[in-house]
């Protein structure tokens, strides 16, 4: 008796589960999904053109802000390849030329004090970055 | 046998107190005082090597946007605000002063701060201060030219800017790979350029190059819109009646 209870029971959830099963097969057959026009059409031209990020430029050595107690200072970086690279500093300009990894380094001259670089990187593109860094000179002990 | 016993286990706690004592002295160092200073120094070295990682030398340039007789407060190249400290070893120096010191500093001046940076606190002790007077530099592309008054004016990504070219303006152009000696008469609009000058003490809109870089063939760039002067009669606008149709002069 009580077997047959169990095996009841047991038909009962599965036949119960099937019906479930249909409902919720006929309940997403009937949704309709609206797409908007850039969803139906995602290759779809912009009529604005998208302009490229701006070229980054890095200073890798020295530091920014540090001090320094040689007058010619060795400068490294790196920047996009195929770039235009200008150094400007108070009294000097140098326009570089990066590598094919972009990396670039060049030398210059500090005055006493704080020196101000200031570094342009211009991209094959036009479009132009600017850094500044300050790197000062000093033999004084503090 | 009791006796014997207890006079037995009572010399044995004996010796053994004594011999633990022994090897207790035996094996802890004596303290004398040459091993007193070098524990000091020890300390004292330990000591300076923490400050010096803390404390490093640095160099900022600024502009001064509060001073007060102990501090300056700047905002830097990369527009950050920095705070120096100022006591009675820092040294002052102004290009037009020989008595120049931290009441002098105003707000909207240009210094250059050198002294101990703290890394903890963010501060910096300044041991030397200098006013600096830093050149404005304009990167755009050439909008106009005004060659009766060796004027020219850059479109920049912000704003307009007006050049004057003076007889101490150094010219450059960078040319296939070169940086070669160039003049006014090279300059063509919509050309990249930057520029390194001065604010004209009389028009502080116009800046007075002191030095000029061309770059004839780098192409312009794409974010700098050059919009047309009002006033400019170099170019036809054609008006618009709003409704779409131009209007065109009737000619017979």
């Amino acid at each position: 008796m009580k077997k047959e209870k169990v095996i009841l029971s047991f038909i009962g959830v599965a036949i119960g589960l099937v019906f479930a099963g249909i409902a919720f097969y006929l309940y997403q057959s009937t949704k309709v999904i609206n797409l908007t026009q850039k969803e139906q059409n995602p290759t779809a031209v912009s009529p604005t053109p998208v302009l490229n990020k701006p070229p980054y430029i890095v200073i890798t050595s020295p530091n920014d802000e540090q001090v320094l107690d040689q007058k010619i200072q060795s400068i490294t970086g790196s920047t996009i390849p195929n770039s235009t690279i200008i150094l400007l500093t108070k009294s000097d300009q140098q326009v570089l030329k990066p590598t094919t990894m972009g990396d670039f380094s060049t030398t210059v001259t500090l005055e006493n004090g704080e020196n101000l670089l200031t570094f342009i990187v211009i991209a094959p593109d036009g479009q132009t970055q600017m850094i500044q860094k300050t790197f000062t000179f000093t033999t004084e002990d503090f | 046998m009791k006796k014997f016993l207890f006079i037995f286990l009572i010399s044995f706690i004996t010796l053994s107190f004594a011999f633990n004592n022994a090897l207790y002295a035996a094996t802890t160092p004596t303290v004398s005082t040459s091993e007193n200073i070098q524990q000091k120094l020890l300390d004292q070295i330990a000591s300076k090597a923490a400050q010096l990682k803390l404390t490093e030398k640095r160099g900022i340039i600024g502009v001064v946007s509060e001073a007060t007789d102990t501090q300056i407060t700047l905002t830097d190249v990369q527009g950050n605000k920095r705070f120096v400290d100022v006591d009675e070893l820092t040294k002052f120096s102004s290009p037009t002063s020989n008595t120049f010191g931290i009441s002098d500093v105003k707000s909207g001046m240009t210094v250059g701060a050198l002294g101990l940076y703290n890394r903890e606190s963010r501060r910096l002790l300044a041991r030397d201060v200098d006013i600096l007077t830093l050149p404005k530099i304009v990167i755009g592309s050439v909008h106009s030219l005004d060659n009766k008054n060796f004027q020219f004016v850059v479109d920049t990504q912000k704003d307009s800017v007006k050049i004057d070219v003076e007889n101490i303006t150094k010219t450059y152009a960078y040319s296939e790979g070169t940086l070669a000696s160039s003049g006014f008469s090279k300059i063509n609009i919509n050309e990249p350029i930057v520029v390194l000058g001065y604010p004209d003490a009389t028009d502080k809109s116009m800046i007075l190059a002191s030095k000029v870089l061309l770059f004839p063939d780098s192409v312009k760039d794409p974010r700098i819109i050059s919009a047309v002067s009002a006033l400019d009669n170099s170019i036809t606008i054609v008006p618009s009646t709003g409704s779409g149709k131009k209007l065109t002069p009737i000619v017979k």
